[in-house]
């Protein structure tokens, strides 16, 4: 299957990545390759198949059921200040990022 | 070099508890263990020396008092995907430069509260994503059975590190494979545990549906202590399972051959690319236990060759979704551009590996509008399908006898086209899919030209039984009485 420049364009702007123009092409070549081969799944029938999200509320007959609900409860405590010791830049509890409005 | 560090886990840990050694002993023999070979092996990203023996020291104290605990006063590694507190935790990327955790993975707090040292943190694919181990900023790790190959992937420095004895037992991550590819390359044994066994609280995620907590460790009795020690129920994951556990290692000879029902399945061992060294281990395997009475049943899985394709749409999905949290802003790596969305594209394209980058664009390709239904909803679909086959073929037989990776080991830097790494995990990642617990086992070794190299099966499970599982590891261990690797350097 061939990609086009500008989808890779459009999926480097979605995954927020760049990339130079030979980068480019190396990950065009591989997304091709990759693309042709999870296209195989196209041969199998799944007509009426249910998707499977999640292992624990699949509708496998007569599997276990594990998946559980909690009660809506806040559990978390604050940790603001040592979350944000990880942070390239904080200040006074906030997050500092580049500029956004001018 | 300290013959301590030859001990397996629970050898270890009862040694300690009868005080014949000190857990300080013990940590000081693994240190310096890693120090003499981590240059080499490169297992460990960072090494917690004063923090191990901080641990051992209070571990020998709560023998002293009489409070021991499980696996008391014995140095782990942890892979670097498992938030430790207080210690710098990566991912083995760039991005996440200087990240300290300020909490700890339920998994690691468990190990600690059963007496276990933290030695240091171990290096592997980034974010789980690899099956060679250099998809990492730290540099591949070196394959102790020889240095120019490859120990696999993820989780390379989990099962280099046990099979060059520089820890008792490791923590890995298996999403599709990680923990068990990896164990066949080095010899070493390899559980991943039902999904849900083990809490992912505190574990850095890549594939949220698939990401199962694993162990790896020299011998299946040792494995089962360490999954013990891990594994439970946790109400902060909500995908944590609140279902009862076994003490996998007590008992394991306890199974009577004659009677157990093995399911061989015959398209697993007919793949096309199955290096014929790897069929005759499998084939081998079965015959060993047909001799000791058990019931060798042929298995059905039309779809295996649909399995991977199908788990590199949902995974490069889900850590699309998972990774979009790195932005520079609230931890790791920031590389400033020129406005708020250059400094994203900076940051990200300066933190990642290309595997990560190219797994990304998969996701937002697979998940992008008009191609949803054709990729990320047919392969749903799809793992509905493989679910309902491991059921079917689970419903006639006790567990699933099967091929670990598809070639013996093979050379650091050998694979570079991404699709046949991918088919290295053809074995392991449709069990993954369905959620259902696996263990890799060493069987024997063969010859690559002049070096000698481990191989090994695998066996699968049925949900929730790990223990039933573990019993059928640990017979076919007795059975070929393999020789781990000889302690050397």
């Amino acid at each position: 299957m061939s990609i086009d420049a500008k989808v890779i364009d459009k999926l480097a702007e979605l995954s927020r990545l760049e990339f130079s123009a030979d980068a480019k092409a190396e990950i065009t070549g591989d997304l091709e390759n990759i693309i042709t081969f999870i296209s195989k799944l196209s041969e199998v029938n799944t007509d009426g198949v249910q998707p499977m999200s999640s292992v624990m509320t699949s509708s496998i007959e007569g599997e276990v059921a594990y998946a559980r609900e909690r009660n809506d409860e806040v559990t978390e405590e604050n940790n603001r200040e040592s979350y944000q010791q990880t942070a390239p830049e904080a200040d006074m509890g906030f997050y500092i990022v580049p500029r956004v409005v001018e | 070099m300290s013959e301590l560090v030859k001990l397996g886990l629970k050898e270890a840990a009862e040694k300690v508890k009868a005080r014949e050694v000190s857990s300080v002993e013990l940590t000081q023999a693994c240190l310096d263990r890693v120090q003499a070979r981590n240059g080499d092996i490169n297992a460990f990203v960072t090494v917690c020396s004063d923090k191990a023996l901080e641990m051992a020291e209070a571990s020998d104290q709560r023998v002293k008092e009489g409070k021991s605990r499980l696996i008391e006063g014995v140095p782990l590694g942890i892979k670097d995907l498992f938030c430790t507190e207080g210690v710098l935790t990566t991912a083995s990327s760039h991005i996440l430069d200087g990240f300290v955790p300020a909490y700890e993975s339920t998994v690691t707090a468990n190990l600690w509260k059963a007496g276990g040292v933290l030695l240091g943190k171990l290096n592997h694919d980034q974010f789980g994503m690899g099956t060679a181990n250099e998809n990492t900023h730290y540099g591949p790790v070196r394959n102790p059975w020889a240095m120019d190959y490859t120990p696999g992937g993820s989780s390379g420095g989990s099962v280099a590190a046990v099979a060059d004895y520089q820890c008792m037992a490791t923590t890995s991550t298996d999403t599709g494979g990680s923990s068990r590819q990896p164990a066949f390359m080095t010899g070493t044994v390899g559980i991943k545990p039902t999904y849900g066994r083990c809490s992912r609280w505190g574990v850095i995620s890549y594939a949220s549906s698939l990401d199962s907590p694993s162990v790896n460790a020299r011998t299946v009795e040792d494995a089962a202590l360490m999954l013990r020690a891990m594994a439970g129920f946790d109400p902060k994951d909500s995908t944590s399972a609140d279902i009862e556990m076994d003490a996998f290692d007590e008992d394991l000879a306890d199974l009577d051959v004659k009677g157990l029902k093995i399911g061989l399945p015959t398209e697993y061992i007919e793949v096309e690319g199955l290096d014929p060294r790897i069929k005759q281990t499998v084939l081998s395997t079965a015959k060993r236990f047909e001799e000791a009475g058990a019931e060798i049943i042929d298995v059905k899985f039309p779809l295996i060759e649909y399995a991977v394709p199908c788990y590199y749409i949902i995974a490069p999905a889900e850590a699309a979704s998972n990774l979009a949290r790195y932005d520079g802003m609230r931890y790791g790596l920031r590389v400033e551009g020129e406005n708020l969305v250059d400094t994203y594209k900076k940051t990200r394209s300066a933190g990642f590996k290309l595997e990560t980058k190219r797994r990304i664009m998969i996701g937002n390709y697979v998940l992008s509008s008009g191609y949803y239904d054709a990729y990320y909803l047919k392969a749903q679909k799809v793992r509905a399908l493989i679910a309902r086959d491991f059921q079917n073929a689970l419903d006639k037989v006790d567990v699933i006898l099967a091929p670990t990776a598809p070639t013996p080991p093979f050379k650091v830097g050998a694979l570079t086209d991404p699709v046949q790494l991918y088919l290295q995990d053809i074995f392991t990642i449709p069990n993954s899919l369905a959620g259902l617990p696996a263990v890799a086992v060493p069987s024997g070794t063969v010859e690559e030209g002049g070096t000698t190299l481990p191989v090994g099966i695998q066996f699968i499970g049925k949900l929730f039984k790990e223990k039933d599982l573990l019993k059928v590891a640990y017979a076919h261990e007795q059975m070929t009485q393999f020789k781990p690797l000889e302690l050397k350097g």
